[in-house]
């Protein structure tokens, strides 16, 4: 075994392959994670998004002379470049039961609940660690009187990054992300984001979640409900079509463009990035063909073994709920309390969140789920500490 | 693609060696909608949680405990696998 001393301690190669693996590992985790829970709830919560609130759009007449259309010219800035080269030029026109808009792209789609809206632009980057990508996100939004919330209602992926090379819209994406009918002409889409506007600065916060449950904890919380919505024409996340367009899209070549020169550069500033694919290809599971065919041995073992899966069964189902733990508003509920015909208390509902309508409240709130946070990641971080110890600390 | 290939393998002799063992019957309905209505009540003011405990840093950390419980095992397997590997130094 090749040792290395470094100030009287060995070290072997083979240990340092082995932590540079669990390094590899350890970013899969993120991958563990859609294994037990499929939707991406998480790379929602994680995504940055922040715009300047923009009206720039011009108004005219649509073909049929009724309904107004709408024509927005926008200059998007390239996320990883900065270049604001990439003009868009979107056409939203009304259509039956909503509104439409036709871009330079073929998954531009908008829905408009009610009138008056406004127009937004975000651009949002997540980066989960398989998929890095840029995201624009036009919203009709619904105005809720108090000119501070807005209601989001379409999300609009361009285009995304799977690592560094530019790539468009995919299968996943749009199952994680698109609650509506996509195969017909009419698109519906469920509100899944909850906008706070500064009108002093012209800047908005965005929050999302899916349930039009404001996630943040920051402002005025209230639930959002979908009675506007025709929910009858909202299908089921399991009977989206997704149209074959969105899914073939081109895979544009990253150093097209480029001249013999840049390409040199471009491979050997990414050589490095090659040979850990080429180790990660080669050590870490592949996700998904690990998923599914955990998934099938599962269904195997329950069948055959009966009620000695049983325990197993149990064990993931606790899991899972704590897992899917929906991000509902904390509502409590007291019942009425009465004795001998005496009501000594009424039934009410409280909700926990108007507690933070306390500026005051709502900062220690933040302080608090701060706190949480990090002591939740600091018992990790020194659990895991104790265990890499007790496993292979000590010895060469 | 190592520890694909080395888990099809071993699911494939799991599979092989259940096949010869008959099925077992499953646990009684009944009692599986007891314990079902029972985790019901359990998660029914599970909404609550979110307020007290960032879930985000929860459905994250959840998996890592899970991998860090058996970090021994992993580890094993790593080594096993590692030392079988042509690669080796020694």
């Amino acid at each position: 075994m090749i040792n290395i001393n470094i100030k009287n301690k060995r070290f072997s190669l083979l240990k340092l392959l082995l932590i540079l693996i669990a390094c590899f590992f350890f970013f899969k985790i993120y991958d563990v994670y859609a294994l037990v829970n499929d939707d991406l709830e998480f790379m929602r919560d994680t995504s940055y998004l922040k715009a300047k609130y923009n009206n720039n759009y011009l108004r005219n007449n649509c073909l049929d002379g009724v309904h107004d259309c709408y024509e927005l010219n926008i200059d998007i800035k390239d996320f990883f470049t900065g270049k604001g080269d990439n003009q868009k030029r979107y056409f939203l026109e009304y259509q039956e039961n909503g509104w439409s808009s036709t871009g330079n792209y073929s998954t531009t789609y908008i829905f408009l609940f009610s009138q008056p809206f406004k127009l937004e632009e975000v651009v949002s980057y997540s980066d989960d660690l398989t998929y890095k990508y840029v995201s624009y996100h036009f919203g009709a939004f619904y105005d809720y009187g108090d000119n501070e919330y807005f209601n989001g209602a379409s999300f609009i992926l361009l285009r995304y990054f799977p690592e560094e090379n530019v790539n468009y819209g995919s299968h996943g994406y749009f199952d994680a992300y698109w609650h509506g009918n996509l195969g017909k002409t009419n698109y519906y889409s469920i509100p899944w984001a909850t906008y706070k506007l500064n009108t002093s600065t012209n800047e908005y916060e965005v929050y999302r979640g899916q349930e039009n449950v404001i996630l943040s904890k920051n402002f005025n919380l209230r639930n959002i409900t979908t009675d506007y919505l025709d929910t009858d024409k909202v299908l089921p996340s399991d009977e989206i079509e997704i149209p074959e367009s969105s899914m073939s899209l081109p895979k544009p070549d990253p150093t097209s463009g480029m001249n013999d020169f840049e390409k040199i550069v471009y491979h050997l500033k990414h050589f490095p990035n090659y040979i850990i694919d080429s180790i990660k290809s080669l050590l870490v599971p592949n996700t998904s063909m690990l998923k599914d065919t955990l998934s099938s041995e599962y269904e195997y073992l329950q069948e055959r073994l009966g009620f000695l899966f049983y325990p197993i069964e149990l064990i993931t189902d606790f899991f899972n709920r704590i897992l899917n733990i929906p991000n509902n508003a904390p509502i409590i509920n007291i019942p009425n309390i009465s004795l001998f015909g005496n009501t000594f208390i009424n039934s009410y509902s409280y909700n926990l969140n108007d507690l933070l309508l306390d500026n005051n409240i709502s900062l220690i709130y933040n302080y608090y789920m701060l706190f949480m946070r990090f002591i939740i990641v600091l018992s990790l971080a020194l659990y895991g500490k104790k265990q890499f110890k007790a496993t292979i600390g000590g010895g060469n | 693609m190592i520890f694909n290939i080395l888990i099809t393998i071993v699911l494939g002799l799991i599979n092989l060696l259940f096949a010869w063992v008959p099925a077992l019957p499953s646990v009684p309905e009944q009692f599986r909608n007891s314990v079902s209505s029972f985790f019901d009540l359990l998660f029914s003011n599970s909404g609550l949680v979110p307020f007290f405990l960032p879930m985000d840093v929860v459905r994250i950390a959840i998996p890592i405990i899970l991998i860090l419980i058996n970090f021994k095992y992993i580890y094993s397997i790593f080594m096993w696998l590692i030392k079988k590997l042509p690669w080796s130094i020694d």
